[in-house]
């Protein structure tokens, strides 16, 4: 089956703290990242701040180039610069449905935007797309939104006028971002849902990009965790959540709060937080891991099957898996 | 420690009035830990603010009182309310990024606050340094502007900064709302240790029930301006009373069982400036009869410490039962 997305290799550095005369540090925000996406599927990518994951949505968008390795999407790569066809081919869904859509547009203005960049249709089969996708996106009936403007909406149906914005090209990646972080949990699974539909029920497949691990299982696939720049572990959704093997992993899904009064919190090991940077050439979690023996000092790992398709990027995989 | 009787807030929009918490009546002991839960515009915030007489210009007290250790702080001077704030009682906000002074170092930050109550700077230091070592920051630290520290750091510093006057309560609203899941679980320990260890007592506002179930012995569910229920937290959560808090329960991913689906509650929160006739919930609730939409339940204390506000509280095993399954919010949905 060809992929609707493939990356291999993908890096990005950064130079930070340029001085006026050469010298400064570079930052490896993604270091070697490789992953397929098959068309109607769905992969999450989760990590804390500073891990990457925001890099690979930009990198994945267009928005920035990679510094190694290579994006295709479609069977087309990413050249050396975006091109139109590249650009329509991957639509994106930010964080904040406040800050994303002109407040001076119409939904009708906001939705068909996109169409009109893109020199697509007449005016009129451009209102008929823009309707269809207010309807894709259960704003129903779509043409009671067109003429409405996002202070008259609640978030939640500004980002759902976000999400048709982004399906109104029919693009092969859909790069969801933080999608319903911003939003009042009585309406982020709505969302999430309509999401998961869209994508199953299509040829496009969707990065979901999220900090948040309890929503991953509600909308993703596949779940990859990334630390400082590369996956630590990846594979289905409910075998990384259930059964979670890098230290890593285990240790963001124990500090998730449990809405359970009656259970006590998962105590973390003091080592988590205490930990300083890592050693060159070394596993880049061991000095916060409390799993780690002298080899991960000396050894960098990389993903290794850990079951059926899921992989772990630990040397000890074997000996701690649960 | 900490009361609120029958407290009502009216802001005063150009659209005309709000009325952004209505009756709302609240205790806190000493040394207790109450949170108020609620999404957007529920009036937890404006809770948070009222507890510290703290409201802006354009919000007043329409009716009711705050007291804290009995003093109604609406008969106090400002002078005397300035004080109390650092000394009896202080402010935890969300941001720390935005409460502290950028241009300022830490020590800077604390000397100021120290003088502006009449601490010298020796003592502030003094002072600075055993509350960083408290919330686990070296007292090195001191020394660096804000952009220097990490987020959790930054909400650490401003923790220890709230405690430099010795309050007995502390108002935090959303303190870990924007931190990473392990940050997170450190701010939320350090905060159960303060109380548990120290004695203080918190006023914890968040929309996040995980962290509030972690953290608090009492809750408080809001919506629109009200108490929809309230009572000690395990029993809230483990037999909600209120099919919003049903709903909230069901709409919150827990992560221990990924296979379970969440749901949405349907529509969205009434306009405050225009409040429903009957149940605030009522266009929103699963369960709701003709009752509920032109009849506004009032706040029943029942024999547990419990509280609700239900016209079909006497009914919550059944409703229970049935929110359980997800298709029930789906259909209304």
């Amino acid at each position: 089956m060809s992929m609707a997305v493939s990356v291999t290799d993908a890096r990005k550095t950064f130079v930070a703290s340029r001085r006026l005369f050469g010298g400064g540090t570079t930052v490896h925000a993604v270091d070697g990242v490789s992953f397929t996406i098959a068309p109607g599927r769905v992969l999450g990518i989760a990590g804390e701040s500073g891990s990457g994951k925001s890099t690979i949505a930009n990198l994945l968008v267009g928005l920035e180039l990679p510094t190694g390795g290579e994006i295709a999407v479609g069977g087309r790569p990413l050249g050396r610069k975006p091109d139109a066809d590249f650009r329509r081919s991957v639509q994106m869904v930010f964080q904040d449905p406040f800050g994303s859509i002109n407040p001076r547009f119409t939904v009708g203005d906001t939705v068909g935007e996109p169409l009109l960049i893109h020199r697509l249709g007449s005016p009129a089969e451009r209102h008929a797309r823009a309707v269809a996708a207010l309807d894709e996106a259960e704003l129903r009936p779509g043409e009671a939104f067109m003429d409405r403007y996002p202070h008259e909406l609640s978030g939640g149906q500004r980002q759902r006028v976000a999400i048709a914005r982004a399906i109104v090209l029919r693009p092969r990646l859909l790069v969801a971002d933080e999608p319903v972080s911003m939003l009042d949990v009585s309406v982020r699974a709505g969302i999430l849902r309509l999401l998961n539909r869209l994508v199953h029920e299509s040829e496009m497949a969707m990065v979901f990009i999220t900090h948040d691990l309890s929503i991953v299982a509600s909308v993703c696939d596949e779940l990859a965790v990334m630390y400082r720049g590369r996956f630590v572990e990846h594979g289905p959704v409910r075998d990384v959540l259930q059964r979670p093997v890098h230290p890593y992993t285990r240790a963001l899904i124990a500090a998730v709060p449990v809405p359970d009064p009656t259970v006590a919190p998962t105590p973390l090991p003091a080592k988590l937080m205490s930990g300083g940077a890592p050693v060159a050439g070394g596993c880049r979690f061991a000095p916060r891991c409390s799993a780690a023996v002298a080899e991960c000092e000396t050894i960098d790992p990389v993903l290794e099957p850990a079951g059926p398709a899921h992989s772990v990027a630990c040397i000890r995989h074997k000996e701690i898996a649960p | 420690m900490l009361a609120l009787d029958d407290v009502s807030i009216i802001y005063a929009a150009r659209s005309g009035p709000v009325q952004a918490v209505s009756g709302v009546t609240l205790h806190l002991p000493v040394g207790g830990s109450l949170g108020l839960v609620g999404e957007s515009g529920c009036g937890k915030s404006t809770l948070a603010l009222a507890a510290l007489s703290l409201l802006p210009p354009e919000a007043r007290l329409s009716s009711g009182a705050v007291r804290l250790e009995g003093q109604d702080l609406a008969t106090l001077p400002e002078a005397k309310l300035r004080r109390l704030r650092w000394t009896r009682m202080a402010y935890v906000p969300q941001s720390a990024q935005n409460a502290l002074v950028p241009v300022h170092s830490l020590r800077r930050q604390f000397r100021d606050t120290a003088a502006a109550h009449g601490m010298r700077s020796a003592a502030a230091d003094e002072r600075a340094a055993a509350l960083f070592q408290r919330v686990e920051l070296d007292p090195a630290i001191l020394d660096r502007f804000p952009h220097e520290l990490s987020g959790g750091m930054r909400q650490r510093a401003m923790i220890a900064l709230a405690l430099l006057f010795g309050p007995s309560l502390l108002v935090a609203d959303e303190p870990t709302t924007g931190l990473d899941v392990i940050v997170q679980r450190q701010v939320i320990d350090l905060l159960r240790d303060l109380r548990t260890e120290d004695g203080l007592a918190l006023l914890f506002i968040s929309h996040d029930i995980g962290v509030v179930a972690e953290l608090c012995s009492h809750v408080a569910v809001l919506y629109a301006g009200k108490v929809m229920e309230s009572g000690a937290t395990d029993r809230v959560f483990s037999l909600p009373n209120h099919p919003y808090t049903m709903g909230l329960q069901r709409a919150f991913p827990d992560i221990r069982h990924p296979e379970r689906s969440i749901v949405s509650i349907a529509g969205h929160p009434p306009r405050l400036s225009a409040p429903p006739q009957g149940c605030p919930f009522a266009p929103r609730c699963p369960f709701a009869q003709p009752l509920c939409h032109n009849t506004v339940p009032s706040l029943v204390a029942g024999p547990d410490g419990r509280a609700v506000a239900c016209h079909f509280a006497a009914d919550a095993e059944a409703l229970r039962d049935r929110a359980r399954d997800p298709a029930l919010w789906d259909a209304a949905a």
